[in-house]
This record gives structure tokens, C-alpha cells and sequence, in this order.
């Protein structure tokens, strides 16, 4: 297996540019062009005080952007979660497509008496495990303990020594090309959003996609 | 081939946007844009039930083609409410007078976006393959609207879908080197003039899928114009895909039987050109030191419901990318050499693009060919 590329984000501290840079650079290091392997990003910690001081719409922006590129690499993507996690840590553990959690975490969205804070955090919590099952966190952000997170397919797995269990599941897409994950996960992401009819066509493409390879392969060994 | 606008060195630079724009001397900027359609628009029950057809097979492609209606100039209803196929004579008058009406709006509407007037034109190039005329469409134009004799131009004719990329490579290099000179690229397809009818699937799915339109783009290289309210891109660089195994895929000819011109596309080429589609955006972006997830703004033309899919899944895209080329689909139908300007339209009408933010365009069609261009706001 190839060496993980990882990034280490601690929750507990604001949204910053150099929350920003660090995802945006680890995307930059999964993309470029030396194979293929795993990106993983190990998150703890949530904000406390006030943690939306100093930040303005345009870095959030930069932020969300930062994210989606995370969650759309052309590379397997592994999140390792431990203790309480919110903010920019539950933000990253959400994008990624592995999730292995330690016992004592707990997924955290914001709880404010008087504003709205909803993050991307709380439209993939959705997208994860329905609107009903995570209703109580995103509304009165009761906190998601990793039992549930578990029960909820929130997280994949829990695991006392998350490195090992980081490995065992980095196993998983050993072999795999990036870009192939990429369009599956596409595929997956749409599928949630549009009718058989409009996914159709996508799907019939990876087909041919997949079928040229195929044609390549014999007329590259004949 | 790949054909680089800007000087030698400055694409080095393009990971630092922004700062390098002053450093651009000689790659023109994109600095107006407009587009028209023929008079009428038909939903696809409209045009089916026009022509009577009742085909379950033939009405199907047109009911699930992605597309809601379309502007078509039809031959006029007979007595018994019948409309005739026209002859090919009746075609190529009405590709004349369509592409002179359709074209001359677009181009003031460019004009106008840009700030100009007709008598700033200095250079015009005129894209069309749904007609053929002698002398072109660009010496019509010059003498149907008063543009000045002496304004240098050319004529792209018979290059398909693909064909505005073609003439905006053309376009941008004559612009690059006459610093301050307006040149417009004007893509004119009147689609209505070039249908066959049969009862052949091979005509059902052409018929189902062109609309009447036009568009322009207006490029100026050099300093001194007056900052606009929205940045106006840059342009600098080509990089085309010819797939010769697929010459015969797409096509425009000579059909004996029906003694007039019919298009014909291959059931496989959408494929065809979904599988080429990253050679010639890697292509593109190499030596420039961006990667693909660095493109902000993707305008692909909108070839039909399939080539929009295969493009999306071979590159990797999202529909948000391609929710321009699906709505001037579903909005005109493809419009052929002009589709990818009217998403351009859109997106600058959507006032999202920021300075320093990076566009593909990019157009395919016979060859079969795939064309792109890289653009940088």
C-alpha cells in the first residue's frame, strides 16, 4: 500500500486561512500525479467561546470550496475522529469516505441560542443518515456519541487503536485508480438527487469508459 | 495541436492570477458577448404534432431528449393544414435570411455588451454550416448593416458544432496582434434549414435535436480600456482533439434519395467523444501549471442529452459545472457552432465569475473533433 498522505485539523480551533491552505494543500498533494493511495485526515476537537470571531462569509466560502474538493479527490479519502469534534473537525471527518471513529468521540453541531450556524456539516449529515435521525443534532445540536454516529452510518467503524483500524480500512482501496473512485462517487452522490432517467446516461458512459479500457488493454497486447 | 495567446513566459505564471494581468500585453480579453434566436420557439409536442408524426419510436427520442423547446422557423401550413417539406432551394433561401437576421441581432447585442459600435469593428469572423453562400455571410453582413468596407474578415464554413472554437482561435490571434482592434467571432446556424424528413431514426434524432440561433463574440488584446463592472476574461490558450477513426460519425451530406443535404450522427459518438475528452483537457493544461480541479467555469457545448453525460462522467464534473450547457439545451436545443456562448452568456449573467478565476470551453463536433480553449477571468 502506498504511503497515507494526512492532515491533522483540531476542531477546537476557528475556521482560519490556514485551516483553509492546509485542506487545500493536502488536495494538491493527492493530486499530483505520483499514483495512487489514500488521503486521510485525523480531526478532535470542537470550538468553544466565540469561535465565529474574525471570520467573514468570503473564508467560509473558501472554506466550504476547500472541503468539496476533499470530498470529490480523484483518491480514496479516510477521516479518524477522537473525542468531542466539531467545527472544522466535523466538517472534514463528514467529507471523507471512510469514517473510523475512537470510543469516546462525539460529533458536535453548533448549539446557539439565538443564530444559525447550519455548515455544510449539517446537509451531509443528511445526506448520510436522513433528515429524521439527525433532526435532534442540527436543531437543538444535541450531540451524536459515537454509538450512535455508529448505528446512524455515520461513522463506519469504531476502534479502540484508530491507527490500526485507519490501516485495515486504508486496505480497502489499495489497488484502486483515483479517478475511477472519483466517477463512482459521483455517480453515488447523484444518485441521492436525480431520477433514474437523468442518471442513466452517466451511468451508461462509466460503462463504455470501463468497456474501452477494456478495448485498449487487448489491442495494446495484441 | 495547442496554440498558446499569450507571450512566451506568461503562462508560467498562471498559478499567480491577478497580479499578472497588467504583464498580458497581447492576449485578448473576451470583452463582449450576445446571442438571438429565430422569432418562434416550439416544445417538442409542438413540432412533432406540426409534421404529424406519430411514430411511438420517433416520438420518444424527441419527448426524452433533456431538450423543452426550441426556435425553428417551419414551412408554412398548406390548405389542409399540412406543412410540406421544403425543397432544398427553399432551404438555402431560408438559411440566407435567417442567418442575416439572427446574425446581425447578435452581433449588435455583442457590440453593445461591449461597449462598441459597428463602425469600431475591425475584424469579422462569420461561422456557419447550415447554409452555404457566395459571397459569405460576412460580406452580406458588411453591406446589410453599414460596417465598414475596409473591416477585415473571414468565413468558417461547413466545420460543425465545433466550429466557434475554431474561429475564436482564429479570432484571438488576429486580435493578439492588432493590440486595441475590435474582432468579433459571429456563429450563425439556422438549424431549420437543414432538416430531412424520412422515417428513418437516422432523421428523427437530428430533427429532435437543433434549434435556430446565433451568437457573438467580441475579443480586444491591449491596454487602455476602461475597467468594466465585470472582469473580462482573458484568453490564452488552444488545444484541439481530431479522432479520424471517427470521421464518418457525424456528418452533412449529399443524401440522393431525398435530393438535399441530411445530417448524420453515429449512436456512438457521444461515447466517442466522452472517451477523448480528458486527452485534450489535459492537453490543454499542460505546462500550465493548473490542474483540472483549478477550473472554476466549465462551457461545454450542449451537443445533446448523451455527449453532456459522457463529458460530465470522463472529466470528472459535477451538474452544477454543466448547469448552463443543460439549460441552453433545454431552453434552444443545440444551436450548434453558438451553444457554448450562450451558457458564457448565462454564466455572465449569473455574476459569479471573480478575477483570477480560470474557464474551459469547450465545443465538439465533426471530425470528429473536440476543441477547448483556456480562459482566465
Amino acid at each position: 500500500m502506498k504511503p497515507l498522505r494526512t492532515l491533522e485539523l483540531d476542531g477546537s480551533e476557528p475556521l482560519s486561512a490556514t485551516a483553509v491552505k492546509a485542506v487545500t494543500d493536502l488536495c494538491d498533494r493527492a493530486e499530483d500525479p505520483h499514483g495512487h493511495g489514500v488521503t486521510s485526515v485525523h480531526v478532535t476537537g470542537a470550538p468553544h467561546g466565540d469561535w465565529t470571531g474574525g471570520l467573514d462569509v468570503t473564508l467560509v466560502t473558501k472554506w466550504e470550496r476547500a472541503l468539496r474538493r476533499l470530498e470529490r479527490l480523484p483518491a480514496a479519502t479516510l477521516a479518524v475522529a477522537r473525542g468531542d469534534c466539531g467545527g472544522t473537525a466535523l466538517d472534514a471527518f463528514l467529507a471523507a469516505d471512510l469514517r473510523v471513529a475512537a470510543p469516546d468521540t462525539r460529533l458536535l453541531v453548533p448549539r446557539d441560542a439565538t443564530a444559525t450556524w447550519p455548515g455544510m456539516a449539517g446537509y451531509r449529515l443528511v445526506q448520510l443518515a436522513g433528515a429524521a435521525r439527525v433532526r435532534g443534532a442540527v436543531l437543538f445540536g444535541r450531540p451524536i456519541e459515537a454509538a450512535e454516529a455508529l448505528a446512524l452510518g455515520v461513522v463506519d467503524e469504531l476502534a479502540d487503536d484508530p491507527a490500526a483500524a485507519a490501516t485495515a480500512a486504508a486496505d480497502l482501496a489499495d489497488g484502486l485508480s483515483g479517478k475511477e473512485i472519483a466517477i463512482r462517487r459521483q455517480l453515488l452522490f447523484d444518485a441521492a438527487t436525480t431520477s433514474f432517467e437523468d442518471a442513466l446516461g452517466a451511468h451508461l458512459a462509466a460503462c463504455d469508459r470501463t468497456l474501452r479500457q477494456g478495448t485498449e488493454e487487448e489491442v495494446a497486447a495484441s | 495541436m495547442t496554440t498558446d495567446i499569450a507571450p512566451p513566459g506568461v503562462l508560467d505564471g498562471v498559478r499567480a492570477p491577478a497580479t499578472r494581468r497588467s504583464q498580458l500585453p497581447t492576449a485578448p480579453r473576451i470583452v463582449g458577448v450576445g446571442t438571438a434566436v429565430s422569432a418562434t420557439s416550439y416544445s417538442q409536442r409542438e413540432v412533432l404534432d406540426a409534421f404529424g408524426i406519430t411514430d411511438p419510436k420517433v416520438r420518444s427520442v424527441f419527448l426524452n431528449s433533456a431538450i423543452e423547446r426550441r426556435n425553428l422557423t417551419l414551412p408554412a401550413e398548406d390548405a389542409h393544414g399540412v406543412r410540406a417539406p421544403e425543397s432544398q432551394g427553399d432551404l438555402l433561401d431560408k438559411h440566407k435570411a435567417l442567418a442575416l437576421e439572427m446574425g446581425a441581432e447578435a452581433l449588435r447585442v455583442c457590440l453593445k455588451s461591449a461597449g462598441a459600435e459597428l463602425a469600431d469593428l475591425r475584424h469579422l469572423c462569420c461561422v456557419t454550416s447550415t447554409g452555404f453562400l457566395t459571397p459569405g455571410l460576412s460580406a452580406l453582413l458588411i453591406r446589410e448593416l453599414g460596417i465598414d468596407r475596409h473591416c477585415g474578415r473571414a468565413d468558417i464554413v461547413g466545420m460543425g458544432c465545433n466550429a466557434g472554437l475554431n474561429a475564436l482561435s482564429v479570432e484571438a490571434g488576429w486580435a493578439a496582434s492588432h493590440p486595441g482592434e475590435l474582432a468579433v467571432v459571429l456563429c450563425v446556424e439556422a438549424c431549420s434549414a437543414a432538416y430531412a424528413m424520412d422515417s428513418t431514426m437516422r432523421t428523427a434524432v437530428v430533427n429532435s435535436l437543433f434549434g435556430d440561433g446565433a451568437a457573438a463574440v467580441a475579443l480586444l488584446a491591449g491596454e487602455g480600456r476602461e475597467p468594466t463592472a465585470q472582469p473580462e476574461p482573458a484568453v490564452l490558450k488552444f488545444a484541439s482533439c481530431i479522432i479520424p477513426d471517427a470521421v464518418d460519425a457525424m456528418r452533412y451530406d449529399w443524401d440522393r434519395a431525398q435530393g438535399r443535404f441530411s445530417f448524420f450522427l453515429d449512436p456512438q459518438i457521444p461515447y466517442v467523444v466522452g472517451a477523448h475528452a480528458e486527452i485534450v483537457v489535459d492537453r490543454l493544461l499542460d505546462g500550465t501549471g493548473l490542474r483540472r480541479s483549478d477550473i472554476r467555469h466549465w462551457l461545454v457545448h450542449s451537443g445533446g442529452k448523451k455527449v453532456i453525460d459522457a463529458v460530465v462522467v470522463n472529466l470528472g464534473l459535477t451538474r452544477h459545472d454543466v448547469r448552463h450547457t443543460v439549460g441552453v439545451l433545454r431552453d434552444h436545443g443545440n444551436v450548434s457552432s453558438g451553444s457554448f456562448l450562450f451558457s458564457y452568456e448565462r454564466l455572465l449573467e449569473e455574476g459569479v465569475t471573480r478575477p483570477g478565476e480560470y474557464g474551459v470551453l469547450m465545443t465538439m463536433g465533426p471530425g470528429s473533433t473536440i476543441e477547448t480553449a483556456l480562459i482566465r477571468w
